[in-house]
């Protein structure tokens, strides 16, 4: 069932635009990662999931309307990945070395971490406010401009390479195991 | 681990694919259950944060 009415109205685009950033972070880190040539950690793996979820709630608003829900989604991820950077930075401190050995700007990379979760949930919230993005229903791709249809396409791309690259770097660092505990 | 990265990916691409929206749902919402359920199991009894 190839339903294609892919409408990018505004409110598409910036989510859209915001899988493309949620991306991104990931590949920030993977500079970090190859950079120093230090393997992730578990729980930088899990966050790394979090961003990930985050893309793939904005991916539901660009592809099938913009939704409470799909937003709500996208706010338990950052949540979820706070929770998990805040117990990454505290269970841990002073900093460890699987936290990467280069700080950025000061900061280890878990505690960036939690202030994009939290800024992202802030985000989130302020973005509900703007009740005219659910009303009305999409128009069809034809009515689409073409670079904004691309936008669409090149953040589910982006986020899809991301994902599958970090399938490899989490089978080097955990293998196949459940939990990564053992 | 390596299976939260691979139902993230099989959701990209569910919804990329035009499946039921339900579907992408419930894939997004067993990624979620699965990374809080893999960060407890591997912090159960892990009491005092570790400090």
């Amino acid at each position: 069932m190839m339903r294609r009415p892919v409408t990018l109205d505004l409110a598409q685009r910036l989510n859209a635009l915001g899988a493309i950033v949620a991306a991104l972070v990931i590949a920030g880190a993977w500079y970090f990662e190859f950079s120093t040539h230090e393997a992730p950690c578990p729980f930088c793996l899990m966050i790394r999931i979090c961003f990930t979820g985050i893309a793939i709630g904005a991916l539901l608003n660009v592809r099938f309307g913009v939704r409470v829900a799909h937003y709500g989604l996208c706010l338990l991820f950052a949540v979820v990945g706070m929770v998990i950077c805040f117990y990454d930075v505290v269970s841990s401190y002073p900093p460890i070395s699987s936290w990467g050995s280069t700080p950025f700007m000061g900061l280890h990379l878990p505690t960036w971490g939690f202030i994009s979760f939290a800024a992202a949930a802030a985000l989130l919230g302020a973005v509900m406010f703007w009740e005219a993005q659910f009303r009305g229903t999409p128009a069809d791709t034809e009515s689409t401009p073409t670079p904004w249809r691309y936008l669409g396409y090149a953040a589910f791309a982006l986020i899809a390479v991301i994902t599958a690259g970090n399938i490899i770097i989490g089978y080097t660092v955990c293998g196949a195991s459940l939990t990564c505990a053992g | 681990m390596i299976w939260l990265f691979m139902v993230a990916l099989v959701a990209i691409a569910a919804i990329f694919l035009g499946a039921r929206r339900r579907v992408a749902l419930a894939l997004a919402f067993l990624l979620l259950v699965g990374v809080f359920a893999v960060f407890v199991s591997m912090q159960w009894g892990n009491e005092g944060l570790g400090l």
